[in-house]
C-alpha cells in the first residue's frame, strides 16, 4: 500500500536518511518518537507536501513525489489525513468541514451533502453539533471532527498525526483509540505518528521508532540494547508513568471532593 | 561576538550605514537596483497568481466549479451586493456635489447639452471605476488578505492540499471573479445614481424638464465610454484581488505579519489601482 525507499530529508532543524518502510494494505503502523523527531515530516512527505532530499514514496504503485500537482490531488483523494493541530476550517461548520471534500470533488450541494454525511457524524457521536463552529468545540469534539472528515471519502489509507496530542481528556483518548480499533477492523490501511507509549500500545500492528534521525523497528531497537535507546524507553516510560501518575492524582482529588 | 538567547555564538547583522559595503554612489545604485528587483519580483508574483487562477479556470471540472459558484456567489454578495448602500450614497453624494457646484458657475450648466457630455464622460470614464475600487479596496482588501493571512498561519493551506483541494479554486479563484465582477457591477450603479441624483438636482434647482435632460444623456453616451468603465472596473478589480492574495500569502510564520501584510495589501492596492487607472486612461486619450 505503502513503501518508503532511501528517503531523506532536512527540514526545519529534523534530519533523516535511509528511510525505508514499508505498510501493507489493511495493517496499522505506529512511528513512535519524542517531539521533533522526525514523524511529522514523514506523514507530510507521504502527502507530497514537503520535498525530499532523496528517495521515493509509493502510495499504491504511484511515486506521489514523481507526479504533478493534478496527479498528486488524485493520490490523496485515496487518503484521510487527521493532522495534529487545530485544522479545521474557521468559517464552516462542523457538518461543512466534514462534508467540505464531498462538495468539492463531488459537487455535491449543502442540504445533499447534511444528509450523505449523517452516518459519519452518528458514528461519532457528532449529529448534535453538526451546526456549531470549530470555535464553539472542545479539544475531544475537535479531533472527532478531523477524523471524520479525514474517513468521509472512505479513504483506503489514513494517516493521524498525534492523535491524542493535546489537551484529550480520558474520555477523548479513550474514544480516538476506539475509533482507531473499528477503522482498523473495517481494514483501513492505518499509519499513526505519536509519542505517546499508551496510544501505540493500544493500536499498533507493528510499532517504528525514530532514533538517531532513523526509522527502526522497535523490537529491533530493543534487541540492540545501546545506551540511547535504553535511555529513551527510560523517558518513554517515565512519559508513561507521568502520565499514569497524573491521572490517578486527578481521580483521587475528585474522589475527595465528593 | 553577540550571543541568541540559546547562548550561542551569532554572526552580527549589519545594523548601521557603516556597515554596509557599499558606500556612495555605489551604496546608492545597489539600493536602487535592490529596490527594482523587489517591484520586479512583486510584479511577476501578481503574474504567476493570474497565471494559476487562469490555469485553474481552464482546467475545472463541473464539479469543482459547483463548489467555487457557491464560494463565488458569498463573495459577490459581500464585496458586490452588500456594498450598494455605501456606493449608493457616495455616489448619490458625489453627483449632487457636482451638479451644484457645476450650477455655482452658472445656471446654464444644467441645461447645456456639451456640460451632460462632459459629465457623462468624466463619471464614466474617470469617477466611477476609481471611487469604486476605493471602495471596493476599503471594504474587502482587509478581509481577503486577512482571511488567507489567517489560513497560513493555521497551516490550513496544507490541509486542504491533503484533501486533494486546491486552494487556487478554494480561494483564489472566487476572490479574483467576485471582486472583478463586483467592481464592474458597482461602476455601473455608480454611474447610474450619481447621473440620476445630478439629474434631480437640474431639476429642482433650475426647473429643467426631466424628458430633455434623458434624451441629452443618451445622447451623450457612447459604448466606448461604457466599454472603458467596463474593461477599467474589471482590471481594477482583478488588481485589487491578486494584490491581496499575494499579500495574504506571504504571510508566513508571525501572527504579527498578519497586520503588516494587510496593511501593505491596503496601501498597495491603492497604490496600483491609482497606478492603472492613469495608465489606461492616458492610453485610451492617446488612441482616441
Amino acid at each position: 500500500m505503502i513503501k518508503l525507499k532511501s528517503v531523506s530529508f532536512d527540514l526545519f532543524s529534523v534530519k533523516a536518511g535511509g528511510i525505508n518502510f514499508h505498510l501493507p494494505a489493511g495493517d496499522t503502523a505506529v512511528i513512535l518518537g519524542p517531539h521533533n523527531s522526525g514523524k511529522s515530516v514523514i506523514i507530510k512527505i507521504c502527502l507530497g507536501l514537503i520535498p525530499v532530499t532523496s528517495g521515493e514514496v509509493i502510495i499504491e504503485g504511484e511515486n506521489i513525489l514523481a507526479v504533478k500537482k493534478q496527479g498528486q490531488a488524485k493520490i490523496l483523494r485515496k487518503i484521510g489525513y487527521v493532522p495534529k493541530g487545530p485544522s479545521l476550517l474557521d468559517n464552516l461548520t462542523v457538518a461543512g468541514n466534514i462534508g467540505l471534500p464531498l462538495m468539492y470533488h463531488s459537487g455535491t450541494a449543502y442540504g445533499e451533502m447534511v444528509e450523505k454525511i449523517r452516518p459519519t457524524l452518528i458514528r461519532f457521536g457528532l449529529e448534535k453539533i453538526s451546526e456549531k463552529f470549530p470555535s464553539d468545540l472542545s479539544r475531544n469534539d475537535t479531533r472527532l471532527v478531523q477524523m471524520a472528515r479525514a474517513i468521509i471519502q472512505k479513504p483506503k489509507l489514513l494517516f493521524i498525526h498525534e492523535p491524542t496530542a493535546g489537551d484529550l481528556d480520558p474520555d477523548g483518548f479513550v474514544k480516538v483509540a476506539g475509533y482507531i480499533r473499528d477503522l482498523q477492523k473495517e481494514k483501513t490501511t492505518i499509519l499513526i505518528t505519536t509519542s505517546s507509549p499508551a496510544l501505540a500500545a493500544a493500536c499498533a500492528n507493528s510499532l517504528y521508532i525514530f532514533l538517531d534521525s532513523k526509522l527502526v523497528k522497535f523490537a529491533d531497537a530493543l534487541e540492540s540494547q545501546s545506551p540511547i535507546i535504553i535511555q529513551y524507553l527510560k523517558s518513554l516510560r517515565d512519559y508513561s508513568n507521568e502520565q499514569d501518575a497524573g491521572l490517578t492524582k486527578f481521580f483521587s482529588r475528585e474522589r475527595t471532593a465528593e | 561576538m553577540p550571543l541568541n538567547i540559546s547562548g550561542e555564538h551569532i554572526e552580527q547583522l549589519p545594523t548601521a550605514r557603516k556597515d554596509f559595503p557599499s558606500e556612495g554612489t555605489d551604496g546608492l545604485l545597489e539600493q536602487v537596483a535592490a529596490g527594482l528587483i523587489a517591484v520586479g519580483r512583486f510584479y511577476l508574483q501578481l503574474l504567476s497568481i493570474f497565471i494559476g487562477f487562469a490555469a485553474a479556470a481552464i482546467q475545472i471540472k463541473g464539479s469543482q466549479w459547483k463548489f467555487v459558484k457557491n464560494i463565488l456567489t458569498h463573495q459577490i454578495i459581500f464585496s458586490g451586493v452588500d456594498a450598494f448602500f455605501v456606493v449608493g450614497s457616495i455616489s448619490a453624494m458625489v453627483g449632487g456635489v457636482l451638479m451644484i457646484q457645476l450650477i455655482s458657475f452658472s445656471s446654464a450648466f444644467a441645461t447645456d447639452k456639451m456640460m451632460m457630455e462632459l459629465l457623462v464622460s468624466v463619471i464614466i470614464r474617470e469617477l466611477a471605476p476609481l471611487l469604486t475600487t476605493l471602495i471596493l479596496i476599503a471594504r474587502s482588501a482587509s478581509a481577503i488578505t486577512i482571511e488567507l493571512g489567517t489560513m497560513r498561519l493555521k497551516h490550513h493551506d496544507e490541509i486542504l492540499d491533503s484533501m486533494g483541494i486546491s486552494i487556487v479554486k478554494y480561494f483564489h479563484m472566487p476572490r479574483i471573479l467576485g471582486l472583478t465582477i463586483s467592481n464592474v457591477a458597482l461602476s455601473f450603479y455608480f454611474v447610474l445614481v450619481t447621473l440620476a441624483s445630478a439629474m434631480a438636482i437640474s431639476i429642482f434647482r433650475e426647473n429643467v424638464s426631466i424628458e430633455s435632460l434623458l434624451i441629452d444623456f443618451v445622447a451623450s453616451l457612447t459604448l466606448t465610454d461604457l466599454l472603458l468603465c467596463g474593461i477599467k472596473s474589471a482590471l481594477l478589480g482583478l488588481t485589487i484581488a491578486l494584490v491581496c492574495i499575494y499579500h495574504g500569502l506571504s504571510v508566513e510564520k508571525s501572527s504579527t505579519e498578519l497586520p503588516q501584510q494587510t496593511s501593505a495589501a491596503l496601501v498597495n492596492s491603492y497604490l496600483l489601482c491609482y497606478k492603472f487607472n492613469m495608465i489606461m486612461s492616458i492610453t485610451y486619450y492617446l488612441l482616441a
